[in-house]
């Protein structure tokens, strides 16, 4: 290797490219870390629909009740005393919730405990998700990082939280069934925005890709026993 | 040492003229080694400088400055050699032409794969150790080994065959 270290030693950045790197310094740079305006506008559309879809649904019960009342001048007297019932409750709960912040808290409260359990629980199955998982390859996770929680959405997409020295990380993946191999590869890196990523390759002919990454978006590609599966990770920074 | 990001402290300790200068032949030969191409090499170096720039890492000494420059230039490379594989753009080979009694090891190194050259370049002319480079390029150590006991099998047998 003697003749590539002399030729190694030759080889320099030339004096324009020295010049360009001095620069550099002084040349306007993208900002460090855009505001997810996007993000915070599709949360508040979300909420907006939300809240207009239960003062909708309130509003027509409402009428419905009264309605039941108007039309049912000539029916039964239990009719009518079933939906000045309904109508009661209806208001007794709106006054509930308008009236009285403390229950609110309370419930939310409650709410809260009610998930910080679920997450225990969760926690809990979570030491033995590799085993239950076999695409869960260990070792895949960038150093120093641990899976903290995982979570699986009724359209298939696993949701896996991961903590670590850089911060918390969140992966979702999507297609990907518990049927999918033990020798699954990370074969390929499809698109990546801003991550620094090492494919590793085992002895044994394995490879798992293993990810640091800084923020944006990686698209894998999987493929074990012949057979190519697919997945997509995105990854969220704080 | 593994490349620890520094969290957005800005970098006014560290002098950017003078790392410029203590670094960039070091980003630059890596860049090259593994690219096989002086342009990709000088824009790769450039990005990683530019990188430094955004990130504003801050270092704990020189071989922990030394460390993070390497990885990101490293990282920088393979990206850079997928995207040309993903648009089928041809990886041309462009070195400055080796001295007569360099040529023959030069472009037989130049022949094997990226990954092999990284290797051997980390290995033999940065000296790093095969822990180093596996905590750099994040594989086992004993994938690094081997993947340098493999680089060096197929020079030699490139060699014999030229000698051959």
């Amino acid at each position: 290797m003697s003749a590539y270290k002399s030729y190694m030693d030759r080889q320099s950045v030339s004096s324009d490219l020295h010049r360009r790197l001095l620069e550099l310094e002084h040349q306007p740079r993208k900002s460090q870390k855009l505001i997810p305006w996007g993000r915070y506008m599709a949360l508040a559309a979300c909420l907006c629909v939300v809240v207009g879809l239960g003062w909708f649904v309130w509003a027509m019960s409402d009428l419905n009740g009264m309605d039941a009342v108007f039309v049912s001048e000539d029916s039964s007297t239990a009719v009518m005393e079933e939906a000045a019932e309904d109508t009661a409750v209806e208001e007794n709960t709106v006054e509930e919730f308008w009236d009285s912040d403390e229950s609110a808290v309370a419930e939310e409260e409650e709410t809260e405990t009610d998930i910080t359990a679920d997450m225990a629980e969760d926690s809990a199955e979570e030491e033995t998700a590799t085993e239950d998982a076999p695409w869960l390859l260990p070792g895949w996770l960038p150093d120093g990082y641990s899976l903290t929680e995982r979570a699986e959405t009724e359209d298939g997409y696993t949701l896996l939280w991961t903590d670590g020295a850089g911060g918390e990380l969140t992966l979702t993946w999507h297609g990907i069934t518990e049927s999918c191999p033990e020798t699954a590869l990370a074969a390929e890196v499809l698109a990546e925005t801003d991550w620094t990523e090492a494919v590793r390759e085992d002895e044994d002919g394995v490879s798992v890709l293993e990810l640091l990454c800084e923020g944006g978006w990686l698209e894998l590609t999987f493929t074990g026993d012949g057979e190519t599966l697919w997945s997509v990770i995105n990854s969220l920074w704080p | 040492m593994p490349p620890v990001f520094g969290r957005k402290k800005p970098p006014e300790h560290q002098d950017f003229e003078a790392l410029v200068c203590r670094q960039e032949n070091r980003i630059y030969r890596l860049a090259l080694s593994i690219l096989g191409n002086v342009q990709d090499a000088e824009d790769q170096t450039q990005e990683t400088f530019l990188r430094y720039l955004e990130k504003c890492p801050v270092f704990e000494n020189e071989a922990h400055e030394s460390a993070w420059l390497l990885t990101v230039t490293r990282n920088g490379c393979i990206s850079r050699l997928r995207s040309k594989s993903r648009q089928n753009l041809p990886l041309e080979m462009d070195i400055p032409t080796p001295g007569p009694e360099e040529r023959e090891e030069i472009e037989e190194l130049f022949r094997l794969p990226a990954e092999d050259r990284e290797v051997i370049h980390l290995y033999y002319y940065e000296g790093w150790s095969t822990g180093e480079i596996a905590r750099m390029t994040g594989a086992k150590e004993g994938t690094v080994r081997s993947r340098l006991s493999r680089a060096r099998g197929k020079l030699r047998a490139l060699l014999e065959e030229v000698e051959g």
